[in-house]
């Protein structure tokens, strides 16, 4: 006999259990849509909002400071900072999203089938999947960089592939405490297929942990193209990027040509920020209802 | 011909702690006819649940069969498992858990219907008149199920099961996770539905009471074998296995109705009880050396009534 | 119902805070007193306001009650109906923020206004709580035995061989064989039965003066059942104990119990000996509830029509008139006055006596 409380039939909701979202929370959370908003249209509308192009060479104006021609300056290449960064934010988010995309898909769905089916296949998988998480992913980064060599295209796979083992696991665990529901039962009886069970009455149901991980993969998405760009494995120079950006103004900053580096960290600091806002704040909307 | 007929029937479940798995049902033999009321009665452990989804081929078995109209399900390919599914339904416990959090009532029936050629608006119409039949108001339909008190969700469950129309129905102790009130309102739907004698149901339950109300006949269930079975009346009237003695005697009637003669087990039930011979041998006061000694299947004693004990003609007086 | 300010039907309420975490079924042996010569435990006029400001639930309204060493109580009523929140107010945890009028006198003293010192001796000494799910109230992460050893030294003082000594000796009262092997046992390798024992004996151990046993036997086997009230009955006619059995098994409860208190949408609407309140009901609802329940004896199951309702203010007629087969235009107007049908049996209703002399007919026909 199952341990279960008997309900009555009012529909009530438990007084006690309900929390409210807290003003505090939901504050930040917006903060962080915003903020993303933003970076988003500063891509879209990036050569709009852009004075310069972002590899355009002012021969007069090296490394000069922020001033009304150049509003956050000019670094050693003569080189408008804010044009590019305007338009790193195009290589930055789409590599983030589509990558990261990728590898919802391509995790989800093997996590899923494993959960599913469970036996041999399953063991097989997740000791694979092992393997590849036995690495630390920037590590694992740089050895598929270093095999694929530079470019925007190649850097996105980098990151999707480093990011498909979170997840399948984080599809599967949910997937495994799913379909052991009775309404997967209940699907059975109907005579629904496997396929259509597992996809269209399962997998619905197993995605809230993978909707608040994912904002917060992309800002650790964006976080590895600028690493693998500052170390001269992802963009090709010249091409506009921060962590490039970053990675060129380094020698400056030293020099006390601050807006070189600052800025697009800065850039990179609050997108970062924005998508671990949103992600948490998915997370606390999730955990209310 | 029996619409249902298991034979023998042995489900064995994988497990850590036990060698050789955990033997959730040893060849259990029920029939069930057309338009009967067969009820399984059962505490944990009795392997009640197990033979639900056994019935219905939703686990497979490691003995014996499973046949339906005939058809031994095991045997059957997927197609042909498919469409007979059409005419076998059940109704779960946990009656917000037996329907996917993420699909409305609508999408929930309209699933069930997939194994029948209707669609569209004649779907819509037949969701519609299973709502109601069920005393639900159709608007229900947009409705997800943690929108639906614990009474409305098992209603829905029962309409998903009767939108098909099948010829057997398999109850897995629908009332035990509602309420005293709600638990009343539906054990009268059901006990209309049951009276009409045009499907087979089978009701599992672990309350004596509702089995009582409901039922044509009764087994009795105890770690995975029946003990005893037979008309309703009989068997609450005339209880021949220790373990039904005891249970019955353990009950009480708010209606001032005496039962059974009082019959104390030694003590709790404990995993390791399962064994050969007769598994109620470590709690019964009547066990002999016998009992532990061989395996004996249902005695009749006459008039559908059996019972697996043989001593039962010395103790019957006691 | 006409929205009157609640107020006005509580003259002095009092808003309640907690007396920080405690553990309910620990208990101090505080001695064996006599307390008060009668009865133990006497709630006056208790009326309990649950919920946030905005969205208040009149939990339980105008309740009085009294309960006697040695004695028995049940108390039956749906989800929702008002049980567990008596049960609180009787050991003293009602959550915060919660609004009270009337009291809870144990041994003379009210506990409602009692102060935070004084209520965790209550909790500990006085009162002992067995919760609905047993196995919650055990940590999981340690064995059982350490659990059990634990309690017993922060209350009684007890440590090391003695402790060990004791906790067996309580393992075995409460029916547990092999008990040196469930000491080493983990809380989760413990079945349901076995769990509710331990949760018992847990709450005797420290000879509280009242057991609460708050849902003992929901979700356990119809045998199990049996045994385990027939253990908390043994707290009352063997050890002297003032018990309450809270359900909603009238079944049970007949079986098990002295006394029935049957609580409808936070109200007592009957009260009296097992045998009048089950054989010459007094009230329509517990009526239509014993007819509710299905029965082993095959009589059909009445069901009562429509839902019972959550109340935001206690009631200026009687709760249970959209649903009664009796009701009249005084029914819905008029709070049904505590009529006595016998000595100690009454009923909240204004055809108390005729229903109890029908359902002494009744009875008879059986």
């Amino acid at each position: 006999m199952a341990d279960i409380t008997p309900m009555g039939d009012a529909l009530t909701v438990p007084l006690a259990g309900r929390k409210r979202f807290a003003p505090a929370q939901s504050k930040l959370m917006l903060v962080g849509v915003i903020i993303l908003v933003l970076v988003i249209l500063m891509a879209v509308f990036a050569p709009l909002l852009s004075p310069w192009g972002p590899e355009e060479i002012d021969f007069d104006n090296i490394l000069a400071p922020p001033s009304s021609t150049h509003l956050m300056g000019t670094d050693r290449n003569g080189m408008d900072i804010w044009s590019r960064i305007a338009h790193g934010a195009r290589i930055d988010i789409t590599i983030a999203l589509v990558a990261v995309s990728i590898a919802v898909l391509i995790g989800g769905t093997i996590g899923a089938i494993t959960g599913f089916i469970g036996g041999w296949f399953d063991e097989i998988t997740m000791r694979i999947t092992d393997i590849f998480q036995a690495f630390p992913s920037f590590v694992l980064a740089l050895a598929v960089a270093a095999v694929l060599g530079p470019g925007v295209r190649n850097l996105a796979i980098v990151v999707a592939i480093v990011n498909i083992p979170p997840y399948i696991r984080l599809m599967r665990s949910e997937v495994i405490a799913v379909r052991e529901r009775s309404f997967v039962e209940a699907a059975r009886c109907a005579g629904l297929g496997q396929g259509e069970i597992l996809f269209r009455q399962v997998v619905p149901n197993c995605l809230n942990p993978i909707l608040v991980i994912a904002p917060l993969n992309c800002g650790w998405a964006i976080l590895t193209v600028a690493g693998l760009s500052f170390l001269g494995l992802g963009v090709p120079v010249p091409t506009a990027e921060w962590g490039a950006m970053i990675s060129t103004g380094a020698g400056d900053v030293v020099a006390g040509r601050w807006w070189t580096s600052v800025f697009p960290g800065v850039a990179l600091f609050l997108t970062v920020l924005s998508f671990n806002l949103t992600g948490e704040g998915l997370r606390d909307l999730f955990a209310r209802k | 011909m029996p619409l249902l007929d298991i034979t023998n029937l042995e489900i064995v479940y994988k497990s850590r702690f036990t060698r050789g798995g955990h033997r959730a049902l040893r060849g259990i033999d029920l029939h069930v006819n057309r338009g009967e009321t067969v009820g399984v009665v059962g505490e944990s452990g009795s392997g009640k649940s197990t033979l639900a989804k056994a019935a219905l081929n939703l686990i497979r078995p490691a003995a014996g069969s499973v046949t339906f109209d005939g058809r031994d399900l095991s045997k059957l390919k997927s197609g042909a498992m498919r469409s007979l599914r059409r005419r076998m339904q059940m109704v779960f416990q946990d009656p917000i858990d037996s329907l996917n959090p993420r699909r409305t009532v609508a999408q929930t029936l309209a699933d069930s219907l997939k194994l029948t050629r209707v669609r569209g608006s004649e779907a819509a119409d037949r969701i519609d008149a299973a709502l109601r039949q069920m005393g639900l108001d159709p608007t229900l339909r947009s409705r997800r199920p943690h929108e639906l008190s614990g009474g409305q969700a098992q209603r829905v469950g029962l309409a998903r099961a009767l939108v098909l129309d099948p010829e057997l129905v398999v109850f897995d102790e629908p009332t035990s996770a509602l309420d005293v009130s709600v638990q009343a309102q539906l054990l009268e739907l059901i006990r209309s539905l049951t009276e009409d004698g045009r499907r087979a149901y089978v009701y599992i339950s672990h309350d004596l009471g509702t089995v009582r109300g409901i039922c044509d006949r009764v087994a009795v269930m105890y770690l995975g074998e029946i003990l005893e079975e037979g008309p309703t009346k009989e068997l609450f009237s005339n209880p021949l296995h220790p373990y039904t003695r005891a249970l019955l005697s353990s009950v009480h009637s708010l209606h001032g109705a005496c039962i059974a003669r009082p019959l104390e087990l030694s003590r709790d039930l404990d995993e390791a009880d399962a064994s050969t011979g007769c598994s109620l041998v470590p709690r019964c006061p009547y066990a002999a050396a016998d009992c532990s000694a061989e395996e004996h299947g249902l005695i009749d004693f006459g008039g559908g009534h059996r019972a697996a004990c043989s001593r039962i003609p010395e103790i019957r007086d006691d | 119902m006409e929205k009157t300010d609640p107020r006005e039907h509580m003259p002095q309420t009092r808003e309640h805070t907690p007396a920080g975490s405690m553990d309910a079924a620990m208990t101090i042996d505080t001695g064996s007193s006599t307390g008060l010569g009668g009865h133990l435990l006497e709630v006056h006029n208790l009326s309990v306001l649950l919920g946030r400001p905005e969205e208040r639930v009149a939990a339980l309204s105008a309740v009085n009650l009294r309960l006697a060493p040695g004695e028995v109580l049940g108390v039956v009523g749906e989800s929702g109906g008002g049980k567990s929140t008596l049960a609180k107010a009787v050991v003293g945890i009602l959550p915060e923020g919660s609004l009270t009028s009337g009291e809870v006198l144990f041994e003379g003293r009210n506990v409602l206004t009692m102060r935070d010192v004084d209520l965790r001796r209550h909790h500990g000494g006085s009162v002992a709580l067995c919760f609905q799910n047993p196995r919650d109230a055990l940590n999981p992460t340690r064995r059982v035995g350490s659990q059990l050893s634990d309690r017993l030294s922060t209350h009684r003082g007890l440590r090391g061989a003695a402790a060990e000594r004791e906790a067996l000796a309580m393992l075995e009262s409460v029916g547990i064989r092999s008990p040196k092997k469930r000491l080493r046992t983990y809380p989760h390798e413990l079945s349901g039965g076995m769990c509710q024992r331990v949760m018992i004996g847990l709450s005797l151990a420290c000879s509280p003066k009242m057991l609460i046993a708050d849902e003992p036997t929901t979700g356990l086997d119809v045998t199990l059942t049996q045994e385990i009230l027939a253990l908390i009955r043994a707290a009352a006619t063997e050890q002297g104990r003032a018990v309450m059995i809270i359900s909603h098994d009238l079944a049970a409860l007949a079986a098990s119990c002295d006394r029935i208190a049957v609580l409808y949408a936070g109200q007592i609407i009957e009260e009296g000996e097992v045998e009048a309140v089950i054989c010459r009901s007094a009230h329509p609802y517990t009526r239509a509830l014993l007819d509710a329940v299905p029965d082993v004896s095959g009589m059909p199951v009445r069901a009562i029509p429509g839902t019972m309702p959550t109340l935001r203010e206690p009631p200026s007629n009687c709760p249970f008139a959209p649903r009664c087969t009796m009701a009249e235009d005084r029914c819905r107007s008029e709070v049904p006055p505590d009529t006595a049908v016998a000595s100690a049996h009454r009923a909240a209703c204004f055809f108390a006596e005729e229903i109890e002399a029908d359902s002494h007919a009744a009875a008879r026909h059986h």
